[in-house]
């Protein structure tokens, strides 16, 4: 039960990307890859948002279900009266070779997982000390959703954003039951939504080989995929980024800030994002910052809610003077957790890189490339300053962290690189 | 074959060979880390503490485990886990106190050292507690 509220979750979502994201140009594979990218992150993002506002604000406990399946009504009524055969589908040559080497790379990647979805089904630390803890919380049924972030909880970060938790705990208060499923499906669903929207909008945008070579490199990044079975909030997080930048190159805003609103409410990192995001589209695509503003709009006000009322003060800062003296540690640790993205002597930059040499570089997509580019770059300057300024024990924090903040910004900075690639199926510049 | 067809290829090869290291490695990690913290079993534990602690309740938290260990912060998060929507506070201020030993103590005077009486106990170093004033 709990794994089928969560898949009526992504339908909500992929219905609503099918009628009003636009999808409308590119291979008919590329668009139906966007469309199932883009409906996991809105599905699971609407659903959680409705659950965590109802549960905090509406004395009802069915506010949320009856919100949930009269937006689903009508989605369908949308879907349903839609008009079709209105934007012919463009004619692009598989790359057989790239799109059979990612499902098979996907394949035992996935197979992969199934060892710790059965050994370690209740996620890693954080997982059963945060995120799926404070899903417990607001599952209850009796009306005690404000203890997700009650002071009490302090030595679990009660100041965290709420969507991943309030997502879980709607799958687990529908379902009556906390099945370990409705966590694991939900954060390999944010890993498929990675892919999917990734290579849908590179398709769109670029080719279909650098689609699924995206989707090939990102479904062999050994520390991104070592992520996936913990549960934690760096995946949907990781999520959240690449298809707000995805969606922000392919010139669809409204989604674009969607997306990025949404990550504000995953983890305290997606608010330093919508910042990133917006200064890079007021640099790059000025006509495009009222759509993203208004996209984000929804999603941010619930985080501002969140963060400056509900949970104003439950978390002591964790912001001192500067370590100055630790700046060598950070950037030591910054260059070998950089190398520690891979596994063994593999590293995912090494596909990238053979595809560089052998394909080349195509400068006209420099903007672009260097956009999602300088958007990674500028989130982990960010973590550079709040690791330099923080009060918790430096060594610590970079040992616990470091990676997570890799994998968010691995997806975009991906994007990016291959989005700068020369593409074998166009015609060189 | 040309470098189209190549690029295609090498990369197909070298991420083949990252998820099969990543296979590899996943494979040995959860080998060495089945459960490390044991939640699994926490849900045993304490399902008779949750049966009888009410569900909007805060109860203090009691161990022998070392104050800032692993094991402690492992067996205050577990016992948290498993009892939420019940918030766990370390100390004996609350109505309720959850008692989590790791080893046989005597449970009658550390509940008389801190003014509350034996509601039950569960025989594995887990009692639940009550301040003896409050009914």
């Amino acid at each position: 039960m709990g794994v089928l509220l969560v898949v009526i979750a992504a339908l909500i979502g992929c219905a609503a990307a099918y009628r009003f994201g636009g999808f409308t140009v590119g291979p008919v594979w590329a668009r139906w890859l966007a469309i199932v990218g883009a409906g996991i992150g809105l599905g699971i993002g609407f659903t959680g948002v409705v659950f965590f506002v109802a549960r905090t604000f509406v004395p009802f406990a069915y506010a949320a279900p009856i919100v949930e399946a009269l937006v689903a009504a009508w989605l369908a009524w949308e879907v349903y009266r839609m008009p079709r055969g209105a934007s012919p589908a463009a004619s692009s040559k598989l790359n057989w070779t790239l799109a059979l080497g990612a499902l098979a790379v996907m394949g035992l990647s996935t197979a992969a997982f199934s060892d710790a979805w059965e050994y370690n089904p209740q996620g890693s630390w954080d997982a059963f000390s945060i995120w799926n803890l404070r899903a417990r919380i607001i599952a209850a049924p009796e009306g005690l959703a404000e203890r997700a972030w009650s002071p009490v909880l302090s030595h679990t970060h009660p100041g965290y954003p709420m969507l991943l938790s309030s997502f879980i705990g709607r799958g687990w208060a529908y379902a009556g039951a906390f099945d370990s499923a409705v966590p694991i499906l939900t954060s390999f669903l944010f890993f498929l939504g990675m892919i999917c929207i990734g290579v849908g909008a590179l398709a769109m945008a670029r080719s279909a080989s650098l689609a699924w070579a995206f989707g090939l490199v990102l479904a062999a990044s050994p520390s991104l995929l070592h992520e996936v079975p913990a549960q934690y909030a760096d995946i949907p997080l990781a999520y959240f980024f690449v298809a707000a930048v995805a969606m922000m190159l392919v010139e669809r805003p409204v989604l674009a800030g969607i997306f990025a609103g949404l990550a504000t409410f995953t983890k305290n990192e997606g608010v330093a994002f919508l910042v990133v995001v917006a200064v890079a589209v007021l640099l790059t695509a000025r006509k495009q910052i009222l759509p993203l503003l208004a996209g984000a709009a929804p999603a941010a006000l619930v985080t501002a809610i969140f963060k400056l009322v509900l949970a104003a003060g439950v978390e002591p800062s964790h912001m001192g003077s500067a370590n100055t003296g630790q700046i060598g540690t950070i950037l030591s640790a910054y260059s070998s957790e950089f190398l520690n993205l891979g596994a063994g002597w593999y590293h995912p930059l090494l596909p990238v890189a053979a595809l560089a040499v052998l394909w080349g570089i195509d400068k006209r997509f420099q903007r672009p490339a260097f956009t999602a580019l300088g958007i990674a770059v500028a989130m982990l300057a960010i973590y550079f300053g709040v690791i330099l300024f923080t009060r918790d024990d430096v060594t610590w924090q970079l040992g616990t962290a470091l990676t997570r903040l890799y994998v968010q910004v691995w997806p975009t900075a991906l994007f990016g690189c291959i989005f700068l690639l020369r593409s074998p199926d166009e015609k060189s510049a | 074959m040309d470098k189209r067809q190549l690029g295609a290829i090498a990369a197909v090869v070298l991420c083949l060979w990252g998820a099969l290291e990543f296979a590899s490695l996943e494979r040995t990690w959860n080998a060495q880390f089945r459960d490390p913290y044991l939640i699994a079993s926490q849900h045993q534990r304490f399902e008779g503490a949750r049966q009888i602690i009410p569900a909007d309740a805060v109860v203090s938290y009691l161990t022998d485990l070392e104050a800032g260990s692993v094991q402690w912060s492992a067996a205050f998060n577990g016992a948290q886990y498993v009892l939420a929507p019940r918030l766990l506070e370390d100390g004996a201020k609350r109505e309720w106190l959850l008692v989590n030993y790791g080893k046989a103590a005597d449970f009658a005077a550390l509940a008389q050292q801190h003014g509350y009486r034996v509601e039950r106990d569960f025989q594995n170093g887990v009692l639940v507690m009550r301040k003896q004033e409050a009914r």
